[in-house]
């Protein structure tokens, strides 16, 4: 009976190993099978190989080399099979993953490299290098730099946008050649610092004239962090209720001659309150009357809508004192601000096919 | 005015001056002003002693930020006014330290030190005094006029020794002539004081005319 059931299981086993093509069940092992097929001009394997590389789970496991590699022998092998939109749609391929790349010339004979640089050149895309973590602060000027290297030249936008898409900043907007450094130094267009945890760097690619592909668009998550900023609140504005009114009214000029008045009684009682019994000279009746005529001559004078001189210089002397913490409070800030420093984590970039423009 | 009260003012005034002058250079703010007073007084002990005459004197104050420093100096030679008084030399010394709450309220608080000297001897009344004092604009800036009220927290008599309470207040108008720094006050004061133990009592009246520079 066992030995019945090793026969079966061998039997079994044969054309499985068979059908991975005798290349080996890994990745590896299936590159190398595909390269020696791809070198015994059997395209047909090779291509076959090649697909199940690239395909998951396979594919995965994949190192960016080994990944651009599959990809551009796939290319070749396609080409040789005459199959030329299928080698097209594998170099674009190719082009998005790895703008930079290009057929070893050793390898690959010139036509392969022309049809190559061909898609490149109708596939604008750009490959972005970013720090994985950059610290700077912000009174010394620092920047966030990234590296642009584009798969063609042509206009890209490089901006900072909120998580939702709303744009914070534009860095950069221009042509693009062979590379570009471009630095963002963390504020938001109007001049403001950037807040919120989570934005995008992103990379808006533009259309090549005459090309059919879509604009392209890279995005790079970032996660800023602004360490040390607590900044103070600044003094609310005076209000209509902290301020004394600059023009007379109707009860100005009463509350004038009121005041005289009041004191004039005041400087003629003032004996029988702290003196009660004793006989007071007349003396005080010399006060009292110029304080009854100042009280009666503000009293004509302050006529409805005539300027307040002395509530104006109160209003005056208020406004400074907000002024004055209100400055304290800028420079304080400005001191705070400068003393901030942004950490900011840049992520893996990915790439969009922005259908909408 | 003696020679000596003459000196000891215009060094004082000079003083309050360079202050001032400091002042403009910094947050300080200062006055100076003479004095003309009109000074009447009644005592009663044993008999009853009515006393008047004028004083000559200056004044000063020095400022910084909401805080006061005041200062007040007058001297005279009283005259009675009936028949059974004897006529005597004041000198009158108030030194308050005011502080200003806002621009029409301030307390103060400070020694007042009166001597009178006499045939007899020399009498000497000193008053530590705390009050305070309102202001209300009447023409503008320019005339405004004023009220102040204080109590005594101690009173002390040296001739006949003993203590005792006493309270006074002033009512006045002062006038800012222009944007310059001069300034006249006139003002009228009384103050009522009563010696316990020896069960005597003094009311005095003055009438102040007071001219003056202020630097802000």
């Amino acid at each position: 009976m066992s030995v019945r059931v090793v026969a079966l299981v061998l039997l079994l086993a044969t054309p499985l190993r068979a059908q991975n093509g005798g290349g080996g069940g890994t990745a590896s092992e299936l590159m190398t099978g595909a390269i020696r097929a791809y070198q015994d001009l059997d395209f047909d394997t090779a291509a076959r190989l090649l697909r199940r590389v690239l395909t998951p789970p396979l594919v995965t496991g994949l190192g960016d080399p080994e990944h651009t590699r599959a990809l551009t022998y796939l290319g070749a092998a396609e080409h040789y099979r005459q199959r030329h939109d299928s080698a097209i749609a594998v170099f674009r391929r190719l082009v998005l993953l790895a703008p930079r790349q290009r057929p070893d010339t050793l390898i690959f004979p010139p036509e392969i490299t022309r049809l190559y640089n061909d898609v490149r050149s109708r596939t604008p895309v750009v490959a972005v290098r970013v720090p994985a973590d950059t610290e700077f602060s912000v009174g010394e000027g620092g920047r966030l730099l990234a590296w642009l290297y584009p798969s063609t030249p042509h206009r890209v936008t490089v901006a900072i946008s909120r998580e939702d898409g709303r744009p914070l900043a534009t860095v950069f907007t221009g042509p693009i050649g062979d590379s570009l450094d471009v630095r963002w130094n963390g504020r938001d267009s109007t001049g403001g610092l950037a807040t919120g945890d989570r934005l995008w760097l992103t990379v808006a690619s533009e259309r090549v004239a005459g090309a059919r592909d879509p604009a392209r668009l890279v995005r790079i998550p970032l996660r800023v962090e602004l360490q040390g900023l607590d900044t103070l609140p600044h003094p609310p504005p005076l209000s209509a209720r902290q301020l004394l009114p600059e023009r007379a009214d109707r009860r100005s000029g009463l509350r004038l001659l009121g005041g005289g008045t009041l004191l004039a009684a005041a400087a003629v009682s003032l004996p029988a309150i702290l003196a009660p019994g004793e006989r007071a000279s007349g003396t005080r009746f010399v006060v009292a009357g110029a304080l009854t005529v100042g009280g009666l001559v503000g009293y004509l004078s302050r006529r409805t809508g005539s300027a307040l001189p002395e509530n104006a210089a109160i209003n005056r002397t208020r406004r400074d004192a907000w002024r004055r913490q209100e400055d304290t409070v800028t420079r304080e800030n400005a001191a705070r601000i400068r003393a901030a420093r942004f950490h900011i984590h840049a992520g893996s970039e990915v790439a969009v096919e922005a259908n909408n423009q | 005015m003696s020679t000596r009260s003459f000196w000891l003012t215009a060094l004082s005034a000079l003083g309050v001056l360079t202050a001032g002058s400091l002042a403009a250079q910094s947050s300080l703010s200062g006055t100076a002003a003479g004095l003309v007073q009109n000074f009447r007084a009644r005592s009663e002990a044993s008999g009853v002693t009515q006393v008047s005459g004028t004083a000559l004197g200056f004044t000063g104050s020095l400022r910084f930020r909401r805080f006061e420093l005041g200062v007040q100096y007058a001297e005279g030679t009283l005259q009675p006014t009936d028949q059974v008084s004897e006529s005597r030399d004041l000198v009158e010394g108030a030194l308050a330290l005011r502080f200003v709450g806002t621009p029409w309220l301030s307390v103060e608080m400070g020694p007042r030190v009166r001597h009178y000297a006499t045939t007899s001897g020399a009498e000497r009344w000193v008053t530590w005094r705390l009050g305070g004092r309102v202001e209300t604009a009447l023409v503008g800036t320019s005339v405004r006029g004023y009220a102040m009220l204080w109590r005594g927290l101690g009173l002390d008599v040296n001739v006949p020794p003993g203590s005792g309470s006493t309270r006074g207040g002033e009512v006045g108008v002062t006038v800012n002539m222009g944007p310059g720094p001069l300034w006249f006050t006139l003002g009228y004061g009384i103050d009522h004081a009563q010696v316990r133990d020896a069960a005597r009592g003094e009311t005095v009246e003055t009438l102040t005319l007071t001219a003056g520079l202020r630097r802000r």
